[in-house]
């Protein structure tokens, strides 16, 4: 085919409009920039934390000292940690009735749909604002049948043994040097802990959005899903652009007992001055099910490895997950999963997009360990590029230690398909529209695991604009 | 000379935790210095054929030519280029066809354990070199350590065919590289079925049409442990690769597989293949893939697969319903996950050999 033929699809940036608005930067409370063990012992005291939980904090800052950053992976080089406030208090006590929220801190969650949302279809929503968390609340029924959803803060306080037994037990500090910043730093979050056989029927979300200029966020998510139960919780995160760097170190922990099921989904739409480095793993006992299911839109620099550890048999993990890297953007995303137990299955779709100059980089491993007999893990990885100047690359491992065992590996990497689009124009369907039609049928796999509102807005921000003149 | 740097680094870094970035010795690798006594070299004289033992100045200093250090590691590379023992340089004339196969062939023992071979291979535009370097070992602490340069002219054919059967103590180093230039092809197939620690390493840089094809095959029992490193550096416009390795592992042998395909910015039209599998014949061995797919350009095709397994069950049970024993049946279905490498092999002879040796290791107790 001729040069002038080979037309390259645009699609637009995902619009953030919605997201930039920000609100004048307004606290009852900062620390100073930069981190030392003054700083994180006023955090703990401004939180009135027990002795324990002070002591986790100065411990984890010495562990920060000692670790380097990693030598793979996105340059960081950007990041300059003495130039992070890394707690910002908004000017507000957390709130149960979205009435006490200040107007203008509301209005931003009413902008981003979170109180209709929770109106309409969530049993429960939380709602942090730069480092701590301004409203909470779970419907009535479901705390009857005993599920607990709360600010992370407040349940340091009201649920102090749980707390203290699972927290940074799975991602302890050491972890890498990032987990450490967090154990130091840690603020706001949720808590969530649900019974055994219970069925949340509606998901629980929780809304992070940072506010402050030049602020990192390190919000610490702790679920317990007991025995023979389901939950369905939603992580939204979003900030609007400035002009210095933001950073998210967050942290997620997942316990999923005996017979229970998660689904963990994320929608990450932080603006492009943010180095979002979280930590996210699960661990899974016997048949027990974690479904991740994760959309990477926004931030500068990703660095984000949702993890499973499959330790009961039976146990499974699924990671659906979809990454978007437009201009000045390097995503770096995906999966890893040990299978520490027979019989464990884990199943990694991922697909990504680049434009414009984006990085878009698959990053995962599947383990299997010698216990791990007569384990299943499939992955397949998937990427679109629209430009020369974008780049996507594909790094994963796979490390086996038995041989009863059925691992397939697949990717491809590529652009939108001349003959695809032929063949679509060939049946009457206009060029654009076959292109159109060619990167939602990219996505859709994805988009259809998601909640529908979320669908919905990830549609309306993949949104097609196509150069070019047929003929 | 005393090997300790690591070995066979993966050209883009990933977890530590993981320790795949690349190969450390337990401990470091004395490489003596001695002379490798031995004829290895043997050919047909072909008119515009030059064909030499390396001796004096290398070929590719001769031509003046450029190369990198990619390859095993910058030191064990730079040991054969400075003080290699044996090796063969070829060059060949605009048009020649290398007719049968040049043979180099080491068989390494108590009196000449150490092979260090440098060879060059320049094939002129449009000429046609096949190569067979054939390594192994018997007593002694045998240890090989090798460079292959090939520099392919536009259009021509170069064929590096490597097959290591060297003992169970050895030591085998292999560094590969080639220079595909505009409307050249270059194959690489190459057969490791011996010694303690294999570290090979193949790259090449392929220009705008050029075809680079791996074919790579390994068997591995005992303690036997394989470094596998792939790299094929797409420059060219409508340029390809393709990388084939199949392996199967027994007892507690370990193998790590690192093949990269890096579509780099202007390879339009450029397509790159990877495919990797492993059949896994007892629960003691350890098999570690990292496939890397590289693409800073979107005109390109580029897809790797890995899979990894038993034998079919079903396959071996239908073989003893025909009257096989499930020895045999195994037997044969690993000769048949090895059969487009072994395919691959100039001529029956190398064939045979190869299946011969999988036979062997292959009767007691699968």
């Amino acid at each position: 085919m001729s040069e002038s033929a080979r037309k390259k699809t645009y699609v637009e940036d995902l619009s953030r409009d919605l997201y930039d608005i920000h609100n004048p930067f307004i606290y009852s409370y900062k620390t100073d920039k930069g981190l030392t063990p003054e700083i994180v012992q006023e955090i703990s005291q401004t939180k009135k934390e027990p002795a324990w939980m002070t002591e986790f904090r100065l411990k984890s800052l010495d562990i920060y000292y000692q670790l380097d950053v990693p030598p793979w992976g996105p340059n960081i080089d950007e990041l300059d940690i003495d130039n992070i406030v890394t707690y910002v208090k908004p000017p507000t006590d957390m709130r149960y009735s979205w009435d006490e929220v200040p107007e203008d801190i509301k209005e931003t969650f009413v902008r981003l749909g979170i109180p209709q949302a929770e109106h309409a279809s969530l049993a429960g929503v939380g709602a942090q604002y730069d480092s701590e968390v301004v409203y909470h609340n779970i419907k009535e029924s479901m705390a009857q049948q005993g599920v607990v959803y709360l600010d992370m803060d407040t349940a340091v306080r009201e649920y102090e043994d749980l707390v203290r037994e699972y927290f940074m037990s799975l991602v302890p500090p050491h972890d890498h040097k990032f987990a450490a910043l967090h154990g130091a730093v840690w603020s706001g979050g949720s808590f969530v802990y649900v019974p055994p056989g219970v069925h949340v029927e509606m998901p629980l979300q929780s809304y992070f959005r940072a506010n402050a200029p030049g602020a990192g966020q390190f919000e610490h998510t702790l679920i317990i899903v007991d025995e023979g139960s389901y939950l369905h919780f939603i992580e939204g995160c979003s900030a609007p652009k400035y002009s210095v760097n933001n950073l998210h170190a967050g942290c997620v922990e997942l316990f999923v007992k005996k017979g229970a099921r998660l689904r963990y989904s994320t929608i990450e739409n932080w603006s492009k001055n943010m180095f979002n480095l979280n930590t996210k793993r699960c661990l899974v006992d016997e048949n027990g099910v974690i479904e991740w299911v994760s959309g990477s839109f926004g931030s500068k620099v990703s660095m984000l490895y949702p993890m499973s550890i499959l330790r009961g048999e039976g146990a499974k993990a699924e990671f659906t997950g979809i990454t978007f890297a437009a201009s000045e953007q390097v995503l770096d995303t995906g999966a890893k999963v040990v299978h520490a137990a027979p019989n464990t299955t884990s199943t990694i779709n991922s697909k990504s997009i680049s434009k414009g100059g984006g990085t878009a980089v698959y990053r995962g491993v599947v383990k299997i360990t010698e216990r791990a007999k007569r384990s299943k893990s499939t992955v397949t990885c998937e990427s679109l590029m629209l430009d020369n100047q974008s780049r996507s690359d594909t790094i994963p491992v796979i490390d086996i230690a038995t041989d009863e065992v059925d691992i397939g590996h697949e990717a491809k990497i590529g652009r939108i398909s001349d003959d695809a689009i032929f063949y679509l124009m060939s049946r009457g369907i206009s060029e654009e529209e076959a292109k159109a039609m060619i990167v939602r049928g990219f996505v859709e796999p994805i988009a259809k695991e998601l909640p529908l509102e979320y669908a919905v807005e990830m549609n309306n921000l993949i949104n097609l604009e196509l150069e070019g003149t047929i003929g | 000379m005393l090997v300790k740097e690591s070995l066979n680094a993966l050209p883009v870094k990933t977890y530590r935790w993981l320790k795949v970035n690349e190969l450390t010795l337990a401990e470091p690798l004395h490489i003596p210095l001695q002379p490798y006594g031995k004829d290895y070299l043997s050919f047909t004289p072909v008119s515009g054929l030059d064909v030499h033992p390396i001796l004096g100045v290398a070929l590719s200093e001769r031509l003046g030519v450029d190369h990198s250090v990619y390859g095993v590691s910058g030191e064990l590379v730079s040991l054969s280029e400075t003080q290699p023992n044996a090796g063969v340089q070829v060059y060949a004339a605009p048009g020649v066809r290398s007719g049968e196969p040049i043979l180099a062939s080491y068989r390494m023992d108590a009196d000449n354990p150490v092979v260090i071979d440098h060879n060059v291979v320049y094939a002129d535009e449009d000429s046609s070199i096949t190569v067979i370097l054939d390594y192994s070992s018997a007593g002694g602490q045998a240890v090989h350590n090798g460079t292959v340069k090939v520099y392919a002219r536009p259009g021509a054919e170069v064929t590096i065919v490597k097959i290591q059967r060297m003992d169970c103590e050895a030591h085998h180093f292999d560094s590969t590289m080639a220079y595909v230039e505009d409307d050249a092809r270059v194959n690489f197939i190459h057969v490791e079925l011996g010694a303690a620690l294999t570290a090979v390493n193949y790259s090449g840089q392929i220009g705008d049409r050029g075809e680079l094809n791996i074919h790579g095959a390994y068997f591995g029992d005992g303690k036997q442990q394989f470094d596998l490193n792939y790299l094929a550096d797409h420059r060219g416009v409508g340029s390809s690769s393709r990388i084939l390795v199949h392996g199967a592992l027994k007892d507690h042998a370990k193998k790590i597989f690192r093949g990269t395909i890096d579509l780099k910015r202007g390879a339009r039209q450029a397509k790159g293949s990877e495919i990797e599998s492993v059949l896994l014949l007892d629960e003691t061995v350890r098999s570690i893939a990292v496939p890397l797919l590289l693409a800073g350009e979107d005109d390109v095709e580029g897809e790797h697969a890995a899979t990894a397994g038993r034998v079919d069950d079903e396959k071996v049970h239908y073989l003893m319903s025909r009257g096989l024993s499930r020895g045999l049946a195994t037997k044969l279905l690993v000769e048949a996950a090895f059969q487009p490498i072994i395919e691959a092999l100039p001529g029956a002879e190398w064939q045979s050999a190869v299946i011969a040796d999988l036979e062997r290791r292959l009767a007691d107790g699968v």
